[in-house]
């Protein structure tokens, strides 16, 4: 057998075996689906599991939640000491000028009936 | 005709303005410099109080709706701008000079009106001056201040903006002060 024939023989059309296609169409979809499955979360996916990932995200968002109520306690708190000094210093101011006004007004009364 | 109203209406303007930048030049404003940093030194007990109006607001919003006297301060407060006290009480006598109620005094001019100066002696003998002088601008008042001066204290109250001084007054007798605790007025048919 020379070279030519020798070429034809192993290059010549040969058939698949059965179910070859649907084999290959089935391990395709396979694979497509797993990897969407794995990109679906996050930028790191293969770093991180899912599940850690999404307890991270969760214990970000209540450590941020916590924080803010933290802030607003405070806040609400700060506001309440403010107000209530303020009314002890309003009280204390109006208290000393009704004193000094009646101060004032006594004595001109007194002057006044003085005079009758 | 346009023309006629035009200048008119300019001349109406030009008047306006004439008139008004010598008002607003000569407003006096109606809060005062208190400050007397050496005095806090020789006090044995200071008292300064400044309330701006965002201050008052505050406060008023925390004085009880169901107390009748909180309410009455409330009310005199309400449209308030600023309230300003600074009391200073001494040990001994002579601890302040009386050119820094001068520097006070100095302040009070334009719109400002001396409308009470009383010199009086308390049951135990000592001097009381007070004086109060009401800023009025255009039949409104617009601003009080208050200098009540003791051999061993020294009491300085600025109000910024409308102040009833019938309510004001009135309202001694309340907070546990005794009524007419300085002084004695005696009365012909016990009223106020």
């Amino acid at each position: 057998m020379d070279l030519e024939q020798e070429l034809k023989q192993a290059l010549r059309r040969v058939d698949p075996p059965e179910g070859f296609v649907e084999r290959v169409l089935v391990r395709i979809e396979n694979e497509s689906s797993a990897t969407v499955s794995q990109n679906s979360f996050g930028p790191f996916p293969r770093l991180v599991p899912r599940w850690v990932a999404t307890g991270l995200l969760a214990a970000s968002i209540g450590a941020v939640a916590l924080g803010l109520g933290t802030y607003r306690i405070n806040r609400l708190a700060g506001e309440r000491a403010e107000g209530i000094r303020a009314r002890q210093e309003l009280l204390l101011a109006v208290r000393i000028a009704s004193q000094k006004t009646n101060l004032a007004r006594t004595a001109v009364q007194k002057t006044s009936f003085e005079l009758r | 005709m346009r023309k006629l109203r035009g200048v008119i209406s300019n001349s109406i303007l030009a008047v306006a303005l004439i008139v008004s930048v010598p008002l607003v030049a000569s407003a006096q404003p109606s809060r005062l410099i208190l400050d007397f940093p050496d005095l806090s030194g020789k006090a044995s007990e200071t008292v300064d109080v400044a309330l701006d109006g965002s201050m008052l607001r505050l406060a008023a919003g925390f004085l009880s709706s169901k107390d009748a006297d909180e309410v009455r301060i409330r009310e005199l407060v309400r449209d308030l701008k600023g309230i300003y006290v600074k009391n200073y009480s001494f040990d001994k006598e002579g601890q302040y000079d009386p050119a820094d109620v001068q520097r006070v005094r100095a302040q009070l001019t334009g719109t400002w009106q001396k409308i009470v100066n009383v010199k009086s002696r308390n049951r135990a003998g000592t001097s009381e001056d007070v004086e109060i002088y009401l800023q009025n601008v255009n039949g409104r008042i617009e601003g009080m201040t208050i200098i009540a001066s003791e051999p061993k204290e020294l009491t300085l109250v600025n109000i910024v903006g409308p102040i009833d001084l019938q309510k004001l007054s009135a309202l001694e007798g309340q907070f546990g002060i005794p009524e007419g605790l300085s002084g004695d007025a005696p009365r012909k048919d016990g009223s106020q």
